[in-house]
């Protein structure tokens, strides 16, 4: 397993710009996506920022797409988190996502991630605090062959914050789609100082497939592996 | 209160009739009154070995249980059985009536309502946004309701070539892939998609109360108690067994083409705006899926029509005008389509020539570039002999082709070989099974009908692409017996009021 380098870590050694991405990244926790819709990753993150609510999210999405993205830079996931076990670095041959995959499980949701794959257990929904994170890479010059881990693509994101994220317009008869989900996907192909979100709050792009796993907390691997588990 | 009920569905039969005989096409049936019997189905020929019989009566089953059959045995009484379906299906409707063929009519060059045409769409029976809707008060036979924001799908003035459709067409990505994809043909045409289902399935949800307001979500009814187990045929209330369909039409310019294309007029609901266009359709895909006995993971059959796209062998002198295929295009293919494939934002003009690849609904006005690349999977034997029966009949029909019917053979004879298959793959593959674990096998494994699932390729480490997909792998890794309606009236939604 190559080691991954996390997009969007901020260059530390460079006095200059940390002063000016600190700066940046005060202005961002208050920003709310611009008359454009667009909402640019915070690249120099608050070494203290925490996940948001439920309640947050709901009143800025951009700023909460942003704190949730820094959460994860500053964790590390390729030194700290678990990858999921269906979800180490590999070719992903469809439409969406990235060709190259790789999928980590915070820490707060690791052992509840885990146990919800067992179908004998009744699906218990993922905790607050859990995030599940995909890395996604392209082929190195865009052909085919080995992922470009020195150059993130984009990143994938569903994170459980205190108390369901579901503003009301995405209830739809009793159910909440995507469930209580944060969801986002930035992009980091232009440059890795420079990327933005290109879908966050309740995309349809994250929805649209995953509507159909409400049965695993809405995450096709539990849902699948639930209804089919490996056998030795 | 009986009284008045009736007295307001022979208003509305007045007046959907009215509406009809101002028509340049023939008066349509708006499902509203039927005197006629539902017929026996027709019992199911074995192979069509030697001839393509026309029946206006859909096969009840298949004749044997396919496990004790070879695979290519059973694979030729699939796809028997699938165009017997098709043919029946796509027969004229009994007017006034849902799901009964007009037996004494034919098949031959008139367009008219066909028995798919009254099958119930789901927006009838599921208003998911509507915290009052009483599904259980529905009935079979109920008239198209008028109630919505597009009123009465009934257009007037339809022209006799392009008779009016009995729905409102309000479903502009394929598959699940609302507001992320569109599939266009090469005008730039966004494909439009219904969804509907036989009188069997809609009794059975309606019965079972999994159309009832909370009674359900994305994943089916919510019932912790109740296990969906759609009825097969011998014990459904008709005897044919429960069916979904999916149908999917260009948008045409005018009737000019209908003279090869199933065609329909029909009110198109554009949910960003609220409005509704007329729009003159024809048809270019359909999904078939019966649950019968012998078969409890369901047959799955697809069509298309023949100018969709070339087949995987396209001659060099095809000069075949395909709506989802430029030869133009083929000649001039970017040396970049593998960096498009895998681009996390694809520029829009890098669609044009770039083959299968996901149309992203912001590039709308741009055509797709749609190939096969393997060969269709349906026997061309069957395949000819039913479009050469239907030639001699002069009828439209005779321009679409059988994709493939997929269908699951257990290795061992026996129920629990159908928990879970011997062949996964896909893009949702399942894990596979250990060594003697009973299994069913997918037949044929990769099915895709480029209209509807053209996205569902496999982008492979060698640059190129090819099938790894198929109905059934999606359909059962994540649907509720097999079936994606619960998702499809979540997520495309035409509120009635």
């Amino acid at each position: 397993m190559p080691s991954t380098a996390i997009v969007g870590t901020p260059d530390w050694n460079q006095p200059a710009k940390l002063t000016v991405a600190i700066a940046l990244s005060l202005l961002c926790m208050v920003a709310v996506a611009d008359d454009d819709g667009f909402c640019n990753v915070d690249t120099s993150c608050d070494s203290n920022v925490e996940l948001p609510t439920a309640t947050d999210c709901a009143t800025d999405d951009c700023a909460c797409a942003q704190q949730i993205q820094c959460v994860i830079t500053n964790s590390s996931p390729d030194d700290n988190w678990s990858t999921i076990p269906t979800g180490d670095l590999h070719w992903n041959a469809f439409f969406w996502h990235t060709r190259f995959l790789e999928t980590y499980v915070s820490p707060a949701g690791e052992d509840a991630f885990h146990a919800a794959l067992d179908p004998a257990q009744p699906m218990t929904p993922l905790p607050a605090g859990t995030i599940l994170y995909k890395a996604g890479y392209d082929p190195i010059d865009g052909e085919p062959g080995d992922p470009d881990i020195d150059q993130g693509a984009e990143v994938f994101v569903a994170a459980k914050l205190e108390g369901d994220y579901c503003p009301s317009e995405y209830e739809i008869n009793g159910s909440c789609q995507g469930g209580g989900w944060f969801w986002y996907m930035a992009d980091y192909t232009a440059s890795d100082t420079d990327p933005f979100f290109s879908a966050w709050g309740k995309p349809d792009k994250c929805t649209a497939c995953h509507n159909t796993a409400e049965r695993g907390d809405w995450m096709l691997s539990l849902d699948i592996q639930r209804a089919y588990p490996p056998q030795p | 209160m009986i009284i008045s009920i009736r007295i307001m569905i022979l208003l509305s039969v007045i007046g959907a009739f009215s509406v009809g005989c101002s028509n340049k096409s023939d008066p349509q049936p708006l499902a509203a009154t039927c005197d006629v019997k539902m017929p026996p189905p027709a019992p199911p020929s074995e192979f069509c070995l030697t001839e393509a019989p026309l029946n206006p009566l859909a096969p009840a089953g298949i004749f044997q249980d396919p496990a004790y059959m070879s695979s290519a045995d059973g694979q030729r009484m699939m796809e028997c059985f699938a165009w017997e379906t098709f043919i029946a299906y796509n027969w004229p409707a009994e007017p006034g009536c849902r799901g009964i063929p007009d037996t004494t009519a034919q098949l031959d060059a008139t367009q008219k309502l066909s028995v798919l045409d009254t099958f119930k769409a789901t927006y009838e029976l599921f208003q998911p946004t509507n915290k009052d809707w009483d599904a259980r008060s529905i009935a079979w036979e109920d008239p198209v309701p008028d109630t919505g924001s597009c009123g009465s799908p009934v257009v007037e003035n339809a022209s006799s070539a392009a008779p009016s459709m009995n729905q409102i067409v309000y479903q502009k990505s394929p598959a699940f892939l609302k507001n992320t994809s569109v599939i266009a043909d090469q005008n730039g045409e966004t494909v439009v998609y219904t969804v509907t289902i036989n009188q069997d399935q809609f009794e059975y949800i309606r019965q079972n109360g999994f159309a009832e307001p909370k009674a359900y979500s994305f994943a089916g009814p919510s019932s912790t108690t109740t296990k969906v187990n759609f009825p097969a045929n011998a014990d459904s209330t008709t005897g044919y067994g429960s069916a979904e369909l999916k149908t999917a039409w260009r948008v045409l310019s005018d009737d000019s083409e209908c003279d090869s294309y199933v065609c329909r007029t029909a009110k198109v609901y554009d949910e960003d705006d609220s409005d509704c266009s007329e729009e003159i359709l024809g048809l270019v895909g359909l999904h078939i899926a019966r649950k019968v006995d012998y078969s409890p993971k369901w047959i799955w059959a697809t069509f298309e029509h023949v100018n969709n796209t070339p087949p995987v062998d396209i001659s060099d002198d095809d000069d075949t005008s395909y709506s989802f295929y430029s030869q133009s295009c083929a000649a001039t293919v970017p040396d970049d389509c593998y960096s498009v494939a895998v681009a996390a934002s694809p520029a829009e003009a890098d669609y044009t020539c770039c083959a299968n690849i996901l149309m992203e609904v912001a590039f709308l006005g741009s055509p797709n570039q749609l190939t096969r690349l393997e060969p269709i999977p349906a026997l061309a034997d069957m395949n000819e002999m039913f479009q050469g029966v239907l030639a001699a009949h002069d009828s439209v029909l005779q321009n679409y082709f059988l994709v493939g019917a997929q269908w699951a053979k257990p290795d061992v004879p026996g129920t629990d070989a159908y928990d879970r298959p011997c062949n996964p793959n896909g893009a949702w593959r399942v894990p596979e099974p250990s060594d003697g674990t009973a299994c069913y096998t997918q037949f044929p494994a990769h099915v895709r009908n480029a209209v509807i699932e053209g996205y569902n390729i496999a982008n492979n480490t060698d640059g190129g692409q090819s099938l790894t997909d198929s109905c059934m792998n999606c359909h059962w890794a994540t649907g509720i017996d097999g079936s994606f309606i619960w998702l499809s009236v979540m997520n495309d939604i035409y509120e009635l009021d």
